[in-house]
């Protein structure tokens, strides 16, 4: 993916690899904690180190199954805000759980059999309980740990047992807050998916009622229409040329009508209006310079100069073959001016200037020239009485 | 219809057709042969017949459609002008979209028109091609000219039409002809370009420039 991936995607690769890592690092860390008595354990017995080396691995594949799944499966649905932590419980991997399980097993034989001190299957035991307790809802785990607490009032149990059970609860926690923090980041991403399509299709919505308003009343009538030219026809009425060519002029406004209603989603503003005049300008082979910009437009005329802009670049390229054109914009008015004009008599006004010039109105001046296929469209605003 | 002037000292102007509405097409065909100085030489559905065709008759015009079951227009206007480089080519469109107006340009074609343009316009039009000058609809450049500069290329643009209305990918890649993999790729450059965090906030900003 993209830079532009989901922020999900990213998150769930954040909680996966520090879930993984954290699992993965557990007995190393532990071993580093205990120190030098656990060392000596590992040198004299290398046969347990191994074990616990196996034992890391299947752990850490357990618990990227298990969050594979997780990730894949839809999430559980919450009842009420004390049901968070359910979130946090991992689902499947338990074929590597089982691998993990059989080196804690092994190394209560060992440890039975006189192998080592049983300093190591305390190790063992604890990231056999973190992975398992992963797997289970949060009240059976907090129940454990009460337990054990108990017993270690009542001095049914070592010193060492009851560090071992707060260090396993503690890594539980770690991981189920990662585990947590995930589940909420993609209800989030879920919830915002959901409202964009909620958008879309309320906006679909509106779109197909505008569109039906529009269309609905043309189609009938063009329907009665060409029926109509259709029955005059088989009786060879002249009447029928005439009705026809109405039912085409309906469906071409119509038409229109339509295009203005996508149209009407925006409003473009002067700087667009300019970048889009040079861009099609450019892809007709045309090299346009541009003088000045948009903000040079005192900002009560820019409407009259986009409209001005969009006019003359239009007429531009259906009525010239221009190879460089020029765009003016300035406090006082817009200037087109372009090569590859045909012709070299003075413009006629029929040719949709005079269209142009009473559009203006009192905004503006209009003048347009040619000379030796150059021609000059100049739009001069009325400045007259202006506060500056 | 038109008082059509008269054939033209080197015969009638030769035209073929190719759209794959066939309704349109063949109302198309009966109006332009109607014209005392155009004749219609041929009528193709798709770009594979339609370069057949014109490789076949070199035609003066070439009336294309811009939406076509195998491809799209503009690159079976470029086939002609390679097959059969006498050949002009006019585009005729149902909907047109900012970036291809500005494609057709770049590469030389001269007309560009939209499928509403009566009987008489288009065989004013095909004279034109015919004889070099353009025939660009002015709501179409208008409409060009306000969308501003589109980021977007004509087939990103494509592939975001198809996801504005929430499409799943496999659907838009169903509706655009395309592999899943390469509409993923089309729609994360086009999300990239717009900086939208997802497609539907790409469409939106496209379609509210107008680029879509």
């Amino acid at each position: 993916m993209s830079a532009q991936a989901r922020q999900w995607t990213i998150f769930y690769v954040y909680t996966l690899w520090s879930v993984v890592v954290m699992t993965a690092m557990m007995p190393v860390m532990l071993v580093l904690m205990i120190g030098a008595p656990a060392f000596d354990q590992i040198r004299e017995h290398p046969l347990l180190g191994v074990l616990l080396l196996g034992q890391a691995v299947a752990s850490m594949l357990a618990t990227r199954t298990a969050l594979r799944c997780w990730a894949a499966a839809p999430p559980a649905p919450m009842r009420g805000p004390w049901d968070l932590p359910r979130l946090g419980m991992l689902p499947g991997g338990w074929r590597w759980l089982a691998a993990s399980a059989l080196a804690t097993l092994l190394l209560t034989a060992a440890t039975l059999a006189g192998l080592g001190s049983g300093l190591l299957l305390l190790v063992s035991g604890i990231v056999l309980a973190v992975s398992a307790l992963l797997r289970v809802p949060w009240r059976w785990s907090a129940g454990g740990l009460v337990a054990v607490g108990l017993l270690a009032l009542v001095g049914i149990m070592t010193p060492d047992l009851a560090v071992s059970s707060f260090v396993t609860f503690v890594a539980v926690l770690a991981l189920r807050s990662s585990i947590w923090l995930g589940a909420v980041v993609r209800e989030l991403d879920q919830a915002r998916e959901a409202q964009a399509q909620l958008a879309v299709a309320e906006e679909r919505l509106r779109f197909a009622r505008d569109l039906h308003d529009v269309t609905g009343r043309d189609l009938s009538v063009i329907a009665v229409k060409t029926e109509l030219v259709a029955q005059l026809a088989e009786r060879g009425d002249p009447r029928a040329a005439e009705h026809g060519r109405e039912a085409a002029q309906i469906a071409r406004t119509s038409l229109a009508e339509i295009r203005s209603l996508v149209r009407g989603y925006r409003e473009a503003d002067l700087a667009t209006e300019l970048q889009g005049t040079a861009s099609l300008l450019r892809s007709a082979h045309a090299e346009v310079t541009i003088e000045g910009d948009a903000e040079d437009v005192p900002a009560r005329h820019r409407g009259t100069a986009a409209w001005a802009l969009r006019e003359g670049g239009t007429n531009i390229l259906r009525h010239a073959d221009p190879t460089a054109v020029v765009i003016t914009l300035s406090p006082q008015g817009v200037r087109l001016v372009n090569d590859g004009a045909p012709g070299d008599d003075p413009v006629p006004e029929g040719s949709g200037l005079t269209g142009m010039r009473e559009r203006l109105g009192e905004d503006a001046e209009l003048t347009a020239r040619r000379d030796r296929g150059r021609f000059t469209l100049d739009i001069r605003f009325d400045t007259t009485g202006e506060t500056r | 219809m038109t008082t059509a002037p008269a054939p033209p000292p080197g015969g009638a102007l030769r035209v073929i057709l190719v759209d794959d509405e066939h309704l349109i097409r063949s109302a198309l065909a009966t109006m332009l042969s109607l014209e005392a100085d155009l004749e219609v030489l041929g009528e193709a559905s798709t770009v594979a017949e339609g370069t057949r065709l014109a490789g076949e008759t070199s035609p003066d015009v070439a009336v294309v459609d811009l939406q076509l079951p195998d491809g799209d227009g503009l690159e079976l206007c470029e086939q002609i002008a390679e097959l059969s480089p006498d050949t002009r080519c006019l585009v005729l469109t149902s909907h047109a979209r900012p970036g291809y107006l500005k494609r057709a340009l770049a590469q030389g074609v001269l007309g560009f028109l939209p499928k509403t343009t009566s009987a008489e316009q288009l065989a004013r039009a095909v004279r034109s091609v015919a004889a070099g000058r353009r025939a660009i609809d002015p709501e179409l450049a208008a409409e060009t000219i306000s969308s501003g500069d589109s980021p977007l290329t004509p087939r990103e643009a494509d592939v975001l039409e198809y996801a504005a209305d929430g499409a799943p990918v496999e659907q838009i890649a169903r509706r655009a002809h395309l592999a899943e993999g390469t509409v993923r790729n089309y729609l994360s450059s086009a999300q990239a370009k717009l900086q939208a965090a997802n497609r539907h906030e790409a469409a939106a900003i496209a379609r509210r420039q107008g680029w879509i």
